[in-house]
């Protein structure tokens, strides 16, 4: 045996090589069983980047879909409700250029909820049909209100109404979800300042 | 002496300490009212427990700890709760909270108090639930419940308790003063945190600036195991990771607590207020706060009862307003202003400075960063503060992160030592905000993600639901065409008898004699395909067959009624029966049918056949069967024309009229829904006869023509017989029998409600017939739209007139739904003033305005149809001009006007109904807006 290879190195390599292949192929196709992974992988990705609003804004029924058009090819500036942020960190993963967004900018980056006048709703249930996210509740010829807390803001249950008694109200800011403003940068005076920030001149 | 470590960085700011200091600490005069904020902690706003006027004593439980991390409020004078709504607080936003506020009766009267006597034997959970009842959070600014904090042994095993003595930051002198005063306090305080920690060392760490302290204490903890450790000053040496490091050498990991290395840590102020809350029972109603600044003519240490406004401090210090720069709560290095005076003292209120302007002169101008990294040199934290600046500006939160922005503990060291005035602290404040937020949204994504995806589950669930359902419904209405006989079977065995031996003897027979019938037709089936001479033998079998089974069938038919009139003196029996007998009739009509069918066939094969005697024979047979199918319809119809005899018999001795009505208005139902069924039969029928007659016609046969076309009059004349009983039935409704208990009034209000809902079913019916109105019409027009393209102008105009009549239908429908709709409002607005005849003076007022609001709900629906009408008009309109149909535009402008003029008058029945009203304003408003839209 030995001897033939050391006779035939040619044909040994030959050998060793197709051994070799086989095995790594092998490997790999029973790898590719194994470990298959089902969809694909980037619309999930893209999809945990959205911001779930389920507005259809960008025009397409609901995030995942536009994830999946996003994975496709499509623009990654339609989603007004997730704003530059979200562009951008879509521009990062798919590796593209970041691009200014397609929306009216005063529609950009502030949070709404949708609001019933109660006593002038009927009670026709079609913004309940429209809400993608069941934040609505109410029965037929019953009034209709508006979970806070899980409205989205996408504003679709605006156009189904009959009555028009549906507002976006802006989201009101509360001592509960206020935060720091942002420091206006340089040659500017930080009007809450204080003497940790004055240099030791105290 | 104990060895000491040090912390990176550090800056040593001019202390200022000495100004308060020069005085014992005094009690605050007793406020006039106090404002009690529900959240002066870290976790969940307490939960009042009182109500607006309520007199409470001072030490009293104002507020309710809510949920694990939150703690009790008590009320820290005596007097009346005036208010429990939003209060401007203290706090960096400027921003109102919920507060209770209460108004001092001067008196000062305290509830009773519980102190724990022999703590040193209580257990630990008696001292837990002591200090969580005292309502006691840290004191050194943070306020998280200190309760919570000291559970922290149930999950880690701590070795060192550290007290915070430290007291690091500039002007600040009231844990100084505390300790100089109440050494003893503290000393007690450490011991009760000793025994409840259990650590095999307690560490009290105090900068060296303090020597009057140092000394009490030490006094104080001699003969204790408790250590007092004097550390040099170094500013924010009181940090609790930075104090742990300076006294343990250990360091707190990044994102951990001080219990992962074993450690845990207090403030001295704490421990004062843990001592009066055991051995005295106290809670937390009152602290030590410094009032310093040269802004203050008065700089001293008050203890002070929390909620006091600060306006009262204020002039107690004697506060100059116009040499004041600012005003701040806590120190100069991590204290915020404070907008307005009329702000409460809160538990964590350690300090109120009022600097001059020349103490504290305005801040400098933001110039650019230079990169010199001196703030790295000041970082107690050790992080990267140029960098963290960098990447806030550039909002670059994830770099931020993985920087460590959020172990900075905000303590204003490297603002402090920027040449470029850089206010750092905010730039961190700002990115950690906007991270939290971030993350909220992140978590509210997911949930709105996983409440889209159940919806759509939930849609296409309801969807196959409702699928499967109709697929149910049609093989359902499919199988008794098919399998008659089945039925009639199964049905007939299913009927529960009374005299159940007798019955089942019939069945038996019954099922015999059917099978001898089939065995019957079988052989003279036979017979006639192989066209035997001799007939009549078999035929002669079949029709014994026949007969026997038509008795059995008769005798299981008087067998049932029989036994159902002996013992069935209850209503719900004698219906049952009926419905049994109308089961087993409509069975037997349909058995009968199929028997005609059967002898029709049998009659075409003979015709085909050509034998003449046959023909004959079959045609007997046939005219029998329909005897016999006319016969089964007779009784049908008697049963169901005769609505349930034996009830009105019983209904006077049954006092209860409506159980009565009750049951007539289900009778009434069924027999309604027998019409509709029937009509719809008999409109089969004619759909068949009219078929047939067109064969007839193709094959050229002019008595069959005939014969097919009686057949499809009498078809006709039928249909229009179920239909007129169908209207009867729909026209009136079972209220005549009630009338007897016409002074009943319970009776009355239950008639009318039936009324009600008959007229609501009409009008329901009503609205379906001017939807399929509309339908026809449609199908009309694109039929016409058809003819009109292929061209052929007869059956243009059929469809001309189809489209007509059809349109006169509709507005018939609608004729008669508004008819309805008045008539339901005429009956809706009946029982109200019948009501408010009888209740007279009571609550008429209140009626009125219920059916009003009724009235104006119906006329805000009209409205919005109205409305969808108009711009539908509008739209087809548009439509007509772009396709440049002449005809057509001024059609749609009289279709578009009349919309209008509807409209119109729905907004002045809107109108009228709202000015009716008084007080509903904004509906009105809105109106006109619409008006003015319009």
């Amino acid at each position: 045996m030995t001897e033939f290879f050391t006779n035939h190195p040619v044909l040994a390599a030959v050998i060793g090589l197709l051994v070799l292949a086989s095995a790594f192929g092998a490997m790999l196709g029973y790898a590719s069983i194994r470990f298959k992974v089902e969809g694909n992988p980037i619309v999930d990705q893209i999809d945990n980047l959205l911001p779930q609003t389920q507005c259809g804004q960008c025009g397409h029924p609901g995030c995942r879909p536009y994830a999946e058009a996003i994975a496709n090819g499509d623009d990654i500036n339609k989603c007004p409700p997730g704003g530059e942020s979200t562009m951008e960190a879509l521009a990062e993963l798919m590796g593209r250029d970041p691009m200014p967004l397609d929306a009216d900018l005063e529609d950009i980056g502030v949070k709404k909820v949708a609001y019933i006048r109660e006593d002038e709703c009927i009670g026709c249930t079609k913004c309940i049909q429209a809400c993608p996210v069941d934040a609505i509740v109410g029965a037929t010829k019953l009034m209709h209100t508006v979970i806070a807390k899980e409205c989205t803001g996408c504003d679709l249950c605006v156009e189904p109404c009959p009555v028009d008694c549906i507002d976006m109200l802006p989201v009101e800011t509360t001592i509960k979800n206020w935060s720091w403003p942002v420091p206006e940068g340089p040659n500017a005076r930080f009007s809450t300042q204080v003497f940790a920030t004055d240099g030791g001149q105290a | 002496m104990r060895k000491t470590w040090d912390f990176h960085g550090g800056i040593h700011p001019e202390e200022n300490k000495h100004q308060s200091t020069q005085f014992p600490i005094v009690d605050a005069p007793l406020p006039n009212k106090v404002i009690l904020p529900l959240q002066q902690h870290i976790g969940a706003p307490a939960e009042p427990v009182v109500l607006v006027g309520e007199k409470v004593k001072t030490g009293q439980l104002i507020a309710k700890a809510d949920g694990f991390i939150s703690a009790n409020i008590h009320a820290s004078i005596s007097g009346t709760v005036v208010a429990i709504e939003d209060h401007a607080i203290p706090h960096a936003s400027g921003m109102t909270d919920e507060c209770i506020i209460i108004e001092s009766d001067g008196q000062d009267e305290w509830v009773e108090l519980e102190p724990l006597a022999d703590w040193e034997s209580a257990s630990v959970d008696q001292l837990l639930n002591k200090i969580a009842s005292a309502g006691i959070v840290g004191m050194g600014g943070a306020g998280f419940p200190t309760a919570v904090k000291a559970r922290t042994r149930e999950r880690h095993s701590i070795d060192t308790l550290v007290i915070n003595a430290a007291e690091c930051e500039p002007y600040i002198t009231s844990d100084d003063m505390a300790m100089r005063t109440y050494p003893e306090q503290v000393i007690t305080g450490a011991k009760i945190l000793c025994q409840l920690v259990d650590p095999s060392s307690c560490l009290i760490g105090i900068e060296d600036n303090k020597p009057e302290a140092i000394k009490a204490l030490q006094d104080a903890a001699k003969g204790t195991h408790i250590e007092v450790v004097v550390i040099p000053t170094k500013y924010p040496s009181g940090g609790e990771k930075q104090l742990i490091q300076i006294l343990t050498g250990r360091e707190v990991p990044s994102g951990g607590l001080p219990a992962d290395i074993g450690v845990v840590c207090q403030n001295v102020g704490t421990t004062i207020a843990i001592y009066k809350a055991i051995t005295q029972g106290e809670p937390l109603i009152s602290r030590v706060t410094t009032l310093t600044g040269n802004a203050f003519n008065r700089r001293q240490n008050f203890t002070v009862r929390l909620g006091t406004p600060i306006n009262e401090l204020l002039e107690l210090g004697d506060f100059d307003q116009k040499a004041a720069s600012r005003l701040l709560m806590g120190g100069p290095m991590m204290g915020f202003s404070l907008q307005g005076d009329e702000l409460p003292v809160v538990k964590t209120t350690n300090c109120l400075l009022a600097p001059t302007h020349d103490e504290f002169p305005d801040p400098e101008l933001e110039n650019p960063c230079i990169r010199c990294g001196m703030c790295e040199q000041a970082c107690p934290a050790e992080l990267l503060p140029q960098q963290l600046h960098w990447f806030a500006k550039a909002q670059e939160f994830e770099k931020a992160q993985l920087f460590n922005l959020f172990d900075c503990i905000e303590c204003g060291a490297c603002a402090f030592v920027c040449p470029s005035h850089i206010p750092l602290v905010q730039y961190y404040r700002y990115a950690k905000a906007e991270i939290r937020r971030e993350d909220e949204e992140a978590k509210k994504a997911e949930r709105a993600k996983i409440r889209f995806e159940q919806r759509q589950a939930r849609l296409e669930r309801e969807e196959a639901e409702k699928a499967a359902k109709r697929k149910a419904r049609m093989a359902a209405s499919a199988k008794p065409k098919t399998a008659p006989a089945a039925t009639a079977a199964s049905a007939t065995s299913s009927a529960p008898a009374l005299d159940e031996a007798e019955q089942k003897k019939l069945k038996i027979q019954r099922a015999a004699a059917a099978v001898a019938l089939k065995k019957a037709d079988k052989a003279l089936a036979e017979g006639k395909e192989a066209n035997a001479d001799n007939l009549a033998e078999p035929e002669q079998a079949q029709q014994q067959a026949q007969q026997k089974l038509n008795d059995i069938d008769s005798k299981l038919g008087t067998a049932k009624p029989s036994a159902s009139s002996a013992a069935a003196p209850a209503n719900s029996q004698v219906s049952e029966e009926r419905e049994k007998a109308l089961k087993q009739a409509k069975i037997a009509a349909a058995a009968s049918k199929a028997a005609i069918k059967k002898a029709e066939k049998a009659l075409a094969t003979a015709q085909e056949a050509g034998d003449e005697a046959e023909i004959k024979a079959k045609e007997a047979d046939l005219a029998t069967a329909k005897a016999n199918a006319d016969k089964a319809a007779d009784k049908l119809k008697a049963l169901q024309s005769a609505p349930a005899p034996s009830a009105t018999a019983t209904a006077p001795t049954t006092d209860n009229s409506a159980a009565l009505a009750e049951q007539q208005k289900a009778e009434h139902e069924k027999a309604l829904k027998q019409a509709k069924i029937a009509a719809a039969a008999s409109k089969a029928a004619i759909k068949k006869a009219e078929k047939a007659l067109v064969t007839a016609q193709e094959a050229g046969d002019e008595a069959d023509i005939k014969a097919k076309e009686e057949a499809v009059a009498t078809a006709k004349a039928n249909a229009e017989k179920a239909a007129d009983k169908l209207k009867a039935l729909q026209d009136t409704p079972p209220s005549a029998a009630p009338s007897a208990a016409a002074g009943n009034a319970a009776a009355l209000a239950q008639q009318t409600e039936q009324q009600k809902a008959e007229q609501e079913k009409a009008l329901k019916q009503a609205k379906i017939a001017a939807a399929a109105s509309k339908a026809a019409i449609k199908k009309a027009e694109k039929a016409l739209t058809a003819a009109q393209e292929s061209g052929d102008a007869s059956e243009i105009q059929n469809c001309e007139q189809a489209l007509t009549t059809a349109k006169g239908k509709a507005e018939a429908a609608a004729n008669k739904l508004a008819d309805l709709q008045q008539q339901a409002n005429a009956t809706e607005a009946k029982p109200a003033a019948d009501t408010n005849a009888k209740t007279s003076s009571s609550a008429p007022s209140e009626e009125d305005t219920a059916a009003k609001g009724k009235a104006l709900k119906q006329a805000k629906i009209i409205l919005a149809a109205t409305r969808t009408a108009l711009k539908k008009a509008e739209k087809a309109l548009a439509e007509a001009e772009q396709s440049g149909d002449a005809d057509a535009i001024s059609e749609q402008q009289q279709t578009l006007a009349r919309c209008q003029k509807k409209f119109a008058d729905a907004e002045q029945k809107m109108a009228e109904l709202t000015g009716d009203e008084q007080g509903n304003n904004t509906v009105s408003k809105g109106n006109e807006a619409d008006t003015a839209s319009v």
